[in-house]
């Protein structure tokens, strides 16, 4: 079983949302660069994850969890747990489809 | 050549996630035009201070590139931005590219997939071997952190491009076909699927 940051080589999705150590994690493998320790209210923006970061950062998400975010939706979030609850609520939409 | 290659159905390659390039069109400029004159964002723009109207637009555009695509929603089909290949180089295989977003979309990071599909296309169908993409030194603070884990830093010039009552550094980043190996740029080029 892959790690939660393969996302390149293994392509099972994984069932749960991240947890702070995990999408640090998957941001050091994905965006290039680690933002440090995570807290829920941190601001995407100030972490450096906006503009070509938040791109590779939703997409390496939507390849490891195996989930679609909308458009209007990535644009609209804005702090670390507001994005961890997205991937939560797409993974339990995922779920309840399948 | 060019010619040939716009008459050509749109290649698979040119539709991503969340965005799909569509050749530019006459349909696509008012929407362009909102974008390069807002207020917000004549600054970045080479006509700054120009208000050109949307036919002398679409004139220009033509005039500055002849591989360029408009940037298209696929969830609402609107037309949200351009991407264009400048200074064609076939000879040596490289080219500048050129994006062109709403301002407050360019946070979002969703939109800028629209330029990785046009190098993609570039690299993979065109042919081309290296991209140069240059931006002021704010903008490529709004590109957000890990630049430099996808594209090579060339060079910066100093106090280059006049930003209100100063100068601002132009940084130049060049993308090598070769060098697309890495997990950022797979992830962004379909190539883990």
């Amino acid at each position: 079983m892959g790690s939660t940051t393969s996302g390149t080589h293994d392509e099972r999705p994984l069932a749960g949302p991240p947890d702070l150590p995990a999408l640090r994690e998957h941001i050091r493998r994905h965006c290039g660069f680690d933002p440090g320790p995570l807290t829920p209210v941190a601001r995407l923006d100030d972490l450096g994850l906006s503009g070509l970061a938040r791109l590779r950062l939703v997409l390496g998400l939507e390849t490891v969890y195996g989930v679609e975010l909308p458009a209007d939706l990535v644009s609209a979030i804005e702090t670390v747990d507001e994005l961890v609850w997205f991937v939560g609520v797409k993974l339990g939409q995922k779920e309840e489809a399948t | 050549v060019t010619a040939q290659v716009l008459d050509r159905p749109v290649d698979r390659g040119l539709v991503g996630r969340r965005v799909r390039l569509e050749r530019l069109s006459r349909r696509h400029i008012p929407a362009i035009h909102a974008v390069v004159t807002a207020d917000d964002a004549v600054d970045d723009w080479p006509l700054c201070g120009q208000k050109l109207a949307p036919p002398q637009l679409e004139a220009y555009l033509w005039r500055q590139s002849q591989l360029q695509f408009a940037v298209v929603r696929r969830d609402t089909d609107d037309t949200i931005g351009l991407v264009q290949a400048v200074e064609e180089d076939r000879r040596n295989g490289m080219a500048d590219l050129a994006v062109v977003v709403a301002p407050e979309l360019w946070r979002a990071g969703w939109p800028l997939e629209g330029a990785i599909l046009l190098a993609n296309h570039m690299f993979d169908v065109l042919g081309f071997r290296k991209l140069y993409f240059s931006m002021h030194a704010s903008t490529r603070g709004r590109l957000g952190g890990g630049l430099e884990a996808m594209f090579a830093l060339e060079c910066t010039f100093t106090r280059h491009l006049r930003r209100g009552d100063s100068y601002e550094d132009l940084h130049v980043f060049a993308l090598h076909r070769d060098r697309r190996d890495t997990p950022g740029w797979r992830l962004l080029s379909g190539r883990h699927r």
